[in-house]
């Protein structure tokens, strides 16, 4: 990350607990995102290491990180990231393809359903607002059944009535679901509704509710 | 606003927003100066290689002496001029020996062009001689010594005059201007004809004046001399000297100028897919910059700015790759290639910057126009479709940009329509049956498994922009597949025209009672000849009971009295094709006749017709009874007439062949002509390696614009590949971030990428075709021949080339990281 001159985070110790809810929180460019990066092993640390339900994620290749996350990890973005290719039923399949599930048509629908977006499995993101597509983005983070959930600023591309439904959408369906969740938010509000808040200035741990 | 342009290039050109857009023009313009520079070398190595046949640059041929005055005139212009004479006379050796010589008398500048080559002796090796023999000597054809019983240092006479023996003549770069001089030859100098006194006025004597000198003043010359001809004197280019080889220089012009202008189309696309790319990128930037009060003006000013100095840039960067790709393959292949390339001059320079400025102006300023237009509510809502899409009017624009730049590189409206033809079947077939394949393609992928759904689903998402690329990849493919298949066709047309083996050496006069001798002779020596034919001369004076004027009564083109040389035979001849009535029995006693077809044309004959001719005193009548097509090129001996066996079999014949003869085997002819002293031998072989030397250079050179165009192809795929690879490297970084692993997201790329190249390769081979057979039909003057083997090599070239580059181009899709991906975009 950026050279050996730059250090991004700094002497960050933690532990999740399976089913917990935690915000990571600090001003732009405290080093949030790329902690949420290196968590969920969409990114190699230079140096510590990072678990992730008992495994090391430094001992991964790319590859089996890769398998890793299509087993345990699911993702919800600020810029939605569906593929523009692919409808929504086919969006919120992919994950459950990834890992050779059957009846992934099946589940996917009940997904969509739950997100209320059972009249629009055959559109395209395209063809969706930007709240419909955060719903379906949400479909496809649960839709595996992750043993944990990452959001990367889930409310960012929102409007405020928007972002709240789609915030209400996200703590119900992790109450159903059991998941743990970790999101990096600048919603003070969203924050709140989280069992621990992590605090993060210039990459160094500087708050912890726990 | 020059430095607000240049600021925001360079601001674009670290962010690496410019690459693709300058890298396309950069490589347009190298391209087609390379390829212009490259073909003006080899066209003017082949334009001097073939003034090297008429010994000149431009030579004018006449039955008469040549006015003077004519002579000051070019001389006074510049031009360097030398003179020919060349006439068949006897030649009187050592005692009673004599024979059969065709003369030729050159001035002291003989020849301009090209080499003569003599020897000391008439069996020593060749050397380069400066010039031809002084007044009062000779130089003779090997085989004269042994017929006259001569040797260097003695006399021959030729008329009134003696003229000593200094050498032997070993090769006349003109010499296949002689092509039915009989008899070996006897070369002297210009200065000792009138002492010979054999040149009498109504002598049989062809006249020729040389010039050389620089080509404008040449082409003015020409201008000036051509409206004084008589109707007996003819202004020679290699067109009318030496067709065969005109034709085959005009045909490779063609097939470099058909591959410069279909490299120039495709860069064309290149330059707006590129540009179209840049726009979207920047219409966040241009979003905000209204959004802080920039008036629309102010960035139409500075978008202008920006194109103007990139145009500039990529125009200079061009042409220095121009000059060093030509200039790297011109040093590659130095020993392939039989010719010394000549100079290219200014022009491709010229033709890649004019390339730039309309590329530039056709393909890549439309859609950066439109930036003006963006909605500064776009830095709000990043949803607001942008407003860069491409208009009716943007399409028509280019449309016009490639055919006026075909055009001027081709200068050929036919070559142009029909490659435009091709192009226009590629696009039509392109973008709606593209479509069409695409859908079905998603439908049938909804049932397939998720890598297929993924690859099919984004194959029709980009719908459009698919069409597009497979119309792209289509065009490329067909290059090639046009290339190749012409490229095969002219080169097997040439080699058939001059095979192996072809007969390099004509025996007529061959004596009835000395045939079967002859025969036996030949056998014996192991030589494989044609068969002997009979041969008749004979003057045609009348069709169908009307006589016929004489040459010089007659108007040009015009029906005339005519000699020529019959033949007879009871079935159709080698190499003979009927196009009208029919070939008769062989018994036939019917006084018939089968017509050369250009014979028939020229003399209006048809069949059916009666014609009257005179055989020596006799009279004979036939009845056209068939039109026949041959190859004059094969070097068979070939006839206009020929007759039924019992027509012609009691008027005095005699016998003619050709053969084939190895160069090592020239003694054999010694032997020849002392053991038949009355045959008359026309030595070929000189002739024929000349021709097939210009054939082969010509092949090597059309090989390697073949290279060129290869290259070409493979970086445009991978261009076009560039300009979809943000939207791939997202998807990729989304894929793996939802945990497929690096073969899935590559397995997925491998099935669009090829897919797409099948349906590229489909479309190719449709439009090739069409493309090939209008231009054999249209622009080479050959037959279309459908070519099966294209839809094989089609189609694998489509899938596995674009499926491979494909892939390689975007291979970033599974090697950046992914939160890095997801973070830039």
């Amino acid at each position: 990350m950026g050279g050996g001159e730059l250090e991004i985070l700094k002497g960050i110790t933690l532990e999740i607990k399976g089913g917990d809810s935690v915000a990571i929180v600090g001003a732009s460019g405290s080093g949030k995102s790329t902690l949420l990066g290196l968590l969920a092993g969409l990114d190699e640390s230079s140096a510590g290491r990072v678990w992730l339900d008992g495994e090391d994620l430094g001992a991964l290749d790319e590859d089996g990180r890769a398998l890793l996350r299509a087993r345990k990890v699911g993702f919800v973005f600020q810029a939605f990231q569906l593929l523009p290719a692919l409808t929504a039923l086919e969006n919120v399949m992919l994950p459950l393809e990834l890992r050779g599930e059957h009846s992934a048509g099946e589940q996917a629908r009940r997904f969509l359903a739950r997100v209320g977006l059972e009249a629009r499995l055959d559109h395209y993101p395209r063809q969706m607002s930007g709240g419909e597509q955060q719903r379906v983005a949400i479909a496809r983070a649960f839709a595996a059944r992750p043993a944990i959930l990452f959001a990367d600023e889930p409310t960012g591309n929102l409007d405020t009535h928007t972002g709240e439904r789609i915030v209400d959408l996200l703590f119900e369906l992790n109450r159903e679901e059991g998941t743990t969740l970790v999101l990096v938010t600048h919603d003070t509000g969203l924050a709140a509704r989280c069992s621990r808040q992590l605090t993060l200035e210039a990459g160094a741990l500087v708050g912890d509710t726990a | 606003m020059a430095r607000a342009s240049l600021r925001m290039l360079a601001r674009d050109w670290r962010g690496g927003e410019l690459g693709v857009l300058v890298a396309a023009l950069v490589l347009a313009v190298g391209l087609v100066s390379g390829i212009s520079a490259f073909t003006a070398r080899l066209q003017d190595a082949l334009e001097r290689e073939s003034h090297r046949f008429l010994a000149a640059d431009l030579v004018l041929r006449s039955a008469r002496p040549l006015d003077s005055a004519w002579l000051e005139e070019a001389e006074g212009r510049g031009l360097r001029t030398a003179q020919t004479l060349s006439f068949p006379s006897m030649a009187f050796g050592d005692g009673e020996r004599m024979h059969l010589v065709s003369v030729k008398a050159v001035s002291d500048n003989y020849p301009l062009r090209g080499e003569l080559l003599y020897a000391d002796s008439g069996f020593a090796p060749a050397q380069a001689a400066a010039r031809g023999p002084v007044p009062g000597e000779s130089w003779l054809d090997s085989r004269l010594f042994a017929l006259l019983e001569v040797e260097s240092g003695d006399e021959v006479g030729l008329g009134d005059a003696q003229l000593r023996v200094t050498g032997a003549v070993r090769g006349e770069p003109d010499q296949g201007a002689g092509f039915y001089g009989y008899g070996p030859r006897l070369m002297m100098h210009l200065d000792d004809i009138p002492a010979t006194g054999v040149v009498q006025p109504g002598s049989r004597v062809e006249y020729r004046q040389l010039f050389a000198g620089d080509p404008g003043v040449l082409e003015d010359f020409r201008q000036w001399l051509e409206p004084q001809l008589a109707g007996d004197q003819r202004v020679l280019d290699l067109d009318r000297g030496q067709p065969g080889i005109g034709r085959a220089l005009q045909r490779a012009e063609r097939f470099l100028l058909l591959a410069g202008s279909l490299a120039v189309v495709l860069a064309g696309v290149a330059i707006a897919l590129a540009a179209a790319r840049f726009s979207e990128r920047h219409a966040d930037y241009v979003a905000v910059m209204k959004s802080l009060g920039a008036t629309s003006g102010s960035i139409t000013r500075l978008y202008g700015g920006s194109l103007a100095l990139l145009g500039l840039a990529a125009a200079v960067t061009g042409c220095l790759l121009g000059w060093s790709l030509q200039a790297t393959f011109f040093r590659l292949f130095a020993d392939e290639l039989p010719l010394t390339p000549g100079a290219a001059g200014v022009r491709p320079y010229l033709v890649g910057a004019v390339t730039a400025m309309v590329c530039v102006l056709a393909f890549a300023w439309p859609p950066i126009r439109r930036l003006a237009g963006a909605s500064p509510l776009r830095v709000l809502r990043r949803d607001l479709p942008s407003a860069v899409r491409r208009s009716g009017g943007d399409y028509l624009l280019g449309f016009a940009a490639v055919v006026l730049l075909m055009l001027w590189y081709s200068q050929d409206w036919r070559l142009t329509a029909a490659v435009l033809a091709g192009m226009a079947v590629v696009v039509a077939l392109g973008v709606g049956g593209a479509l069409l394949l695409l859908r079905s393609g998603r439908a049938l992928g909804m049932r397939a498994g998720s890598l297929w759904r993924l690859a099919l689903g984004s194959l029709q998402r980009r719908g459009i922009g698919n069409a597009l690329q497979v119309v792209v990849f289509g065009l490329a493919i067909m290059q090639l597949l046009v290339l190749l298949l012409v490229r095969t066709s002219l080169l097997e047309e040439w080699r058939l025209q001059l095979p192996e083996n072809t007969p390099n050496h004509f025996l007529i006069n061959i004596a009835p009672a000395d045939a079967p001798r002859l025969e036996a002779a030949m056998a014996e020596a192991g030589l494989h000849s044609e068969p002997l034919f009979p041969m008749v001369r004979a003057r045609l004076m009348a069709i169908d009971g009307v006589d016929l004027p004489s040459r010089e009564d007659a108007g040009e083109d015009q029906p005339h009295q005519r000699e020529s040389n019959l033949t007879f035979s009871a079935t159709l001849p080698a190499d003979n094709e009927l196009v009208a009535g029919q070939w008769w029995d062989p018994d036939t006693q019917e006084s018939l006749v089968s017509v050369e077809a250009g014979y028939a044309e020229q003399m209006g004959l048809q069949v059916g017709d009666r014609m009257s001719l005179l055989v020596g005193e006799r009279p004979l009548e036939a009845k056209v009874a068939s039109l026949r097509s041959l190859q004059w090129e094969s070097m068979r001996p070939n006839f206009f007439l020929v007759f039924p066996p019992a027509v012609l079999s009691d008027y005095p014949a005699t016998w003619m062949t050709s053969f084939y003869l190895d160069p090592g085997d020239k003694l054999f002819l010694n032997r020849l002509v002392r053991e038949f002293p009355t045959v008359t031998l026309i030595e070929m072989d000189e002739v024929i390696s000349q021709v097939r030397g210009i054939i082969d250079q010509v092949s090597a050179a059309v090989e390697l614009v073949l290279a060129v165009i290869l290259v070409t192809g493979a970086l445009v795929l991978i261009a076009g590949v560039q300009a979809s690879l943000d939207e791939r490297l997202r998807e990729g970084a989304i894929l793996r971030a939802l945990g497929a692993p690096r073969s899935r997201v590559l397995g997925a790329l491998a099935i669009e990428f090829s897919v797409l190249g099948l349906f590229a390769g489909v479309l190719a081979v449709v439009a090739a075709e069409v493309g090939v057979g209008a231009l054999q039909v249209l622009a080479l003057d050959m037959r279309y021949t459908p070519s099966p083997w294209s839809w094989p090599l089609g189609l694998l070239a489509g899938a596995v080339l674009i499926g491979t580059l494909g892939v390689f181009s975007a291979r970033r899709v599974v090697s950046a990281p992914p939160v890095a991906v997801l973070r830039e975009l």
